[in-house]
């Protein structure tokens, strides 16, 4: 049990998408398509208004409902509990895109990269394997296995995202998840999210986002 | 399949905005295939922002160009299609050099370059003064600083500011978003307000919209556009005649508040060597300010010299303000009188007058409350006194240039670029050089001479103003009403989308169809370049060396402690086949032109120059990397680095050496004075106005110059209509810039995510009453023009003011990706004679406009 964890402080993000991007690159997702985003909200009156920066992506669930609804296992955890699709094996049923109760998987059909013609190089490292198969957020793979941090956590210029293991052992993470500012999207769905938030609103969002 | 990859990361700038970060981008195989923040330079901490990381698809983007074109239709306006025809370089630089020889022989005036690329502003300076032209500028200065720039020269020295977020405890961030995605430096800045938040530091941003920054704000104060001045007069009042709360050892080393002021206005002056006097309160009589010790001079009094009663410029700043009372003031806002009581307060007690703290054994003042003001408070027909009134909140507590407060940029440093010293009557005088003068700023104390302009940008009409980029449309819409004695004919565009980013792109649009020959250098056929007769597909920066090296300390290096150091921006891939960098077409132009060996020359004079013994030999012709390597080696052997250019390529920047204490927090031994009271503005006044009234032109407002800093209204506050019932507001989205990177294929993508960015803003309320829904097709519509948009009906606006955020709304027909998407609020506002600010120059940005639903 390693529980490959991300923490988002969201007192910290200002919404600058510089994860947006670099998730975008790291993973050659076509267009529309993203693993990672930031997502904005807002409540309360002018002017104690709150305008929230919402970084959302897949939550790598303990009881992930896309993982045991996969009929090929092609959704599964991988060695640190993250959540992976495995192109080889998905079929493209979708199943997963709709039991995930966060919307963070996408399917698409449609050679839809960017460019037609000049495909960007990044693009060469998709290869279009993931035209007809779920996809969605590995937490970097690639990465992790070079000893990297997920391209949205390293990029961060508030270092609002912190990636770690939730088994106990990894300090850097530790402290936040006991922290009081510190909850999880969509709790009820009762999924397990190892995906935390931290924000010293947290009463406001947990009521208002549910 | 094993897929071998041979991948080099390459150290070099990343040119995608102004503040040109150090970064790290990734050859693979002969392609760019990554980028990132350089971890070895203060300047990013190895980050890089998002706009940055998606410069890579603008490389790779099939709407690029690479082929020189050349219109074949003759007629030129908004929507008609040039009919471009690709033709060979050689005619392509044939064609031009044939017109600017014509234009030379006839008179080098009438060629206007404009350029957005600060990385290489030292071309076209220098490029402007071979060829004999005073007409080489930015023209965008909607959305840059001619008043905050203007005022900056006056009380720091230097035309940029940061607040000390490393000690500063009350950030105030107005009309800005520094540290939230946006200006100078802005990734490390970013990490050191979050910082600075987490250890607890309040931050209080003011601003008609909730942007980025008042999103993390804990206080957000929505105020009405254009009205800055009037909050920040009454908070001054408030400080100084309520609160008693001001730094008065301060006022009395720093300013010239201890200055004695006759009746006319004028210094009283010692008769002998004509330096003002001050009151001398030990010996109970007047003497040269120099003469007084700073606790001695009297900071407030009236005082008899002779039979004649003076006051102290800070009693008379302090009379005046009596006027400006928050009651007052919350009229004209829209911001509650207890909001501004209190914040008043809380910033004053927060400065924590008579705080020190020690830096390198050395005890400084120490001041952590600041404001930093940026274009909400610049961008306005008032633009000058806006920027006053708030800065004046800085300077009476203190929180000038030393920890905690805010920091003009590199006020003191390398190369000299700026230097302040205590200049005429002891007042804050800068020398401007290096990469700033390039830009187009001069100084501006003492006054520039009052004449009929010779340029453009009306220098001779605006001899207070440091900074002049808003007017050349209009000296170029109308060069017989300025008198200009000459006209200009060519204009050399080079990376810059001005009629976009200037004011009803109608009159931009009518000017250019009328200009004989117009050069663009642009990567895709931008909304000025559809004006072009010849288009030059240009070198992407990770595809050439730029000039000079970027990020020069002179200009927007971060202040504080830490090195001196510069940056190359050198090539990570081969450009294109057929596709050249700027700087060599203009070197290649000089040639054909016969200016070159006056480039040279020029070239090694400018944007600090060339060190002795790496100059260009003047009739030689060089490349832009032969230039950039020069400059390189030149500045790395002064400093005593054995291998500029390889420390350069491993470690990402050239260490010159490490600030001292008097360069990190110059306030405290700065001995010019800032000028509280410019006395020389009466003066001033008296000539412009002798001068317009001459010449005829109505179009200035002499009486501007007043030496009491005032609030008066914008052309849109005075508008009395109940057909256009809001005003018009424009914020910054952390992902934009300017409208350079709307046709980036990835930022349109991420856009498309976002819920206010490519939006109109209505607030609740105003919505309800008018029976506008969310998501509503709407129009927007001044007296100027019309756009259409979608609207969000959204709290995060003032009730009264309509929010666009960017400069979206794009036409150009290369640019695909860029059209119709956000909105392009330019087009709303006028092109009007009385729309710029009398002192300064600066451009107005108000307009008054309605909101109604699309119904076709």
């Amino acid at each position: 049990m390693r529980n490959a964890s991300m923490v988002i402080d969201l007192d910290l993000c200002i919404g600058c998408d510089a994860c947006t991007m670099a998730c975008k690159i790291e993973n050659a997702t076509p267009r529309e398509i993203f693993y990672s985003k930031v997502l904005e909200y807002e409540t309360g009156r002018t002017p104690d208004v709150l305008r929230l920066n919402l970084p959302v992506m897949c939550n790598h669930c303990d009881d992930a409902p896309c993982v045991s609804s996969c009929p090929t296992k092609a959704c599964a955890y991988d060695d640190v509990d993250a959540v992976r699709i495995d192109d080889r094996k998905c079929i493209g049923c979708q199943i997963c895109v709709v039991a995930c109760p966060y919307g963070a998987i996408s399917y698409t059909e449609e050679d839809n990269y960017y460019f037609e013609d000049t495909p960007i190089p990044y693009m060469v490292k998709a290869d279009r394997k993931k035209i007809g198969v779920s996809q969605k957020c590995d937490l970097c793979a690639d990465r992790r296995a070079a000893g990297k941090e997920p391209a949205c956590v390293e990029v961060c210029p508030t270092l609002c995202r912190i990636f770690g293991f939730g088994d106990g052992s990894d300090e850097k993470i530790n402290a936040h998840l006991d922290s009081d500012r510190c909850f999880e999207l969509l709790s009820v769905a009762g999924t397990k999210p190892k995906v935390h938030y931290l924000s010293r609103h947290k009463n406001k969002l947990v009521s208002g986002l549910g | 399949m094993h897929e071998h990859h041979e991948d080099t990361w390459v150290n070099t700038s990343c040119n995608g905005c102004f503040s040109v970060c150090a970064i790290q981008v990734m050859n693979r195989d002969g392609k760019i295939a990554g980028s990132r923040g350089n971890p070895n330079v203060m300047g990013s901490l190895g980050k890089c922002c998002g706009k940055s990381l998606s410069r890579v698809a603008d490389l790779y983007d099939p709407n690029r160009i690479t082929k020189p074109m050349m219109r074949t239709n003759p007629n030129k306006g908004l929507g008609v299609d040039p009919m471009w025809k690709e033709i060979e370089w050689e005619e392509a630089l044939a064609i031009t050099a044939k017109k600017l020889v014509e234009v030379h022989a006839d008179d080098p005036r009438g060629l206007v370059i404009a350029v957005f690329d600060t990385a290489s502003m030292a071309m076209t300076q220098s490029f402007g003064k071979a060829f004999g032209t005073p007409n080489f500028a930015f023209l965008n200065a909607t959305y840059c600083g001619g008043g905050e720039h203007s005022h900056f020269l006056h009380v720091f020295g230097t035309v940029n500011t940061e607040i000390d977020l490393e000690h500063c405890e009350h950030i105030v961030l107005w009309g800005a978003q520094s540290g939230l995605g946006a200006h100078n430096n802005p990734t490390r800045a970013a990490r050191l307000m979050a910082e600075a938040r987490s250890r607890g530091a309040k931050l209080v941003v003011i601003d008609p919209i909730m942007g980025s920054a008042a999103s993390k704000a804990d206080q957000w104060i929505p105020i009405i556009p254009g009205t800055d001045g009037a909050l920040a007069l009454a908070i001054v009042n408030l400080l100084l005649n309520e609160y008693g709360i001001y730094d008065k050892e301060f006022l009395q080393r720093r300013t010239n508040g201890t200055y004695l002021i006759g009746q006319d206005g004028h210094y009283l002056r010692d008769p002998a060597t004509k330096k003002p006097l001050v009151w001398n309160n030990a010996k109970s009589c007047a003497e040269v300010f120099d003469a007084v010790p700073t606790s001695d001079a009297a900071l407030e009094g009236s005082f008899r010299v002779g039979d004649t009663d003076y006051k102290t410029a800070f009693t008379l700043l302090k009379r005046h303000l009596l006027g400006w009372t928050a009651e007052r003031a919350a009229k004209i806002t829209g911001v509650p009188i207890k909001t501004i009581r209190d914040f008043a307060l809380e910033h004053g007690q927060a400065a924590r007058i008579g705080a020190v703290i020690e830096v390198d054994g050395k005890v400084l003042p120490l001041r952590p409350a600041a404001i930093e003001l940026k274009r909400g408070v610049n961008a306005h027909k008032n633009s000058y006194f806006n920027c006053t009134a708030v800065t004046l909140i800085n300077v009476v507590l203190g929180a000038m240039d030393i920890p905690g407060g805010v920091m003009g940029l590199n006020t003191q440093g390398p190369y000299g670029a700026y230097k302040v010293f205590a200049g005429l009557d002891g007042i804050l005088e800068t020398t401007v050089g290096g990469l700033a003068e390039c830009i187009g700023f001069h100084t501006n104390y003492p006054p520039n001479e009052v004449t009929i302009p010779d340029s453009v940008n009306m220098k001779g009409l605006f001899p207070v103003s440091g900074y002049l980029s808003a007017l050349p449309h209009y000296a170029m819409s109308d060069p017989a009403k300025i008198k200009l004695p000459y006209r200009p004919k060519a204009l050399l565009a080079i990376r810059t989308n001005f009629i976009k980013s200037y004011h009803d792109p109608r009159a931009i649009a009518d000017y250019l169809s009328k200009l004989e020959f117009i050069a663009a250098f642009a990567r895709q056929v931008d909304e000025v370049a559809e004006f072009a007769d010849i288009v030059f597909p240009e070198a992407h920066d990770y595809e050439r060396y730029s000039l000079f090296p970027t990020n020069f300390p002179a200009a927007f290096q971060t202040p504080g402690p830490g090195d001196w150091y510069m940056q190359m921006n050198q090539p990570v891939v081969d450009a294109p086949k057929g596709v050249r960098n700027w700087i060599d077409v203009m070197i290649e132009l000089a040639d054909r032109v016969g200016i070159l060996p006056l480039l040279n020359e020029k070239l090694n004079v400018h944007a600090g120059g060339l060190m002795a013994g790496w100059e260009l030999e003047h009739n030689k012709k060089y490349t832009a990397e032969d230039i950039c390597k020069r400059q390189v080696n030149g500045y790395g052997a002064a400093a005593g680095v054995k291998d500029p250019l390889g420390e350069l390529n491993s470690v990402g920047k050239l260490t010159l050496y490490k600030k001292t204490l008097d360069e990190s927090y110059p306030g405290y031994a700065m001995t010019g004075r800032i000028p509280l009271y410019p006395e020389h503005f009466i003066d001033v006044g008296t000539k412009v106005k002798a001068l317009c009234d001459r010449e005829g032109f109505d179009w200035i407002d002499p009486s501007w110059y007043n030496p009491l800093p005032e609030w008066r209204p914008c052309p849109a506050h005075e508008e009395v209509s109940d057909k256009y019932d809001l005003f018009l507001a424009n914020g910054k989205a952390a992902i934009l810039h300017h409208s350079n990177n709307a046709s980036n294929a990835w930022v349109d993508d991420v856009l498309s995510t976002k819920r206010y960015t490519r939006y109109v803003l209505l607030h609740t309320t105003e919505a309800r009453k008018r029976g506008l829904q969310d998501e509503d097709d709407v129009y927007v519509e001044s007296k100027t023009g019309r756009v259409r948009g979608k609207l969000r009906v959204t709290e995060c606006v003032h009730p009264k003011v309509l929010g666009t955020f960017g400069n979206g709304g794009g036409w150009a027909r290369n640019r695909p990706i860029a059209q119709g998407k956000g909105v392009h609020s330019n087009s709303l506002i006028a092109f009007d004679w009385n729309m710029f600010d009398s002192i300064s120059g600066q451009i107005d940005t108000c307009a008054r406009v309605r909101i109604y639903k699309a119904e076709d």
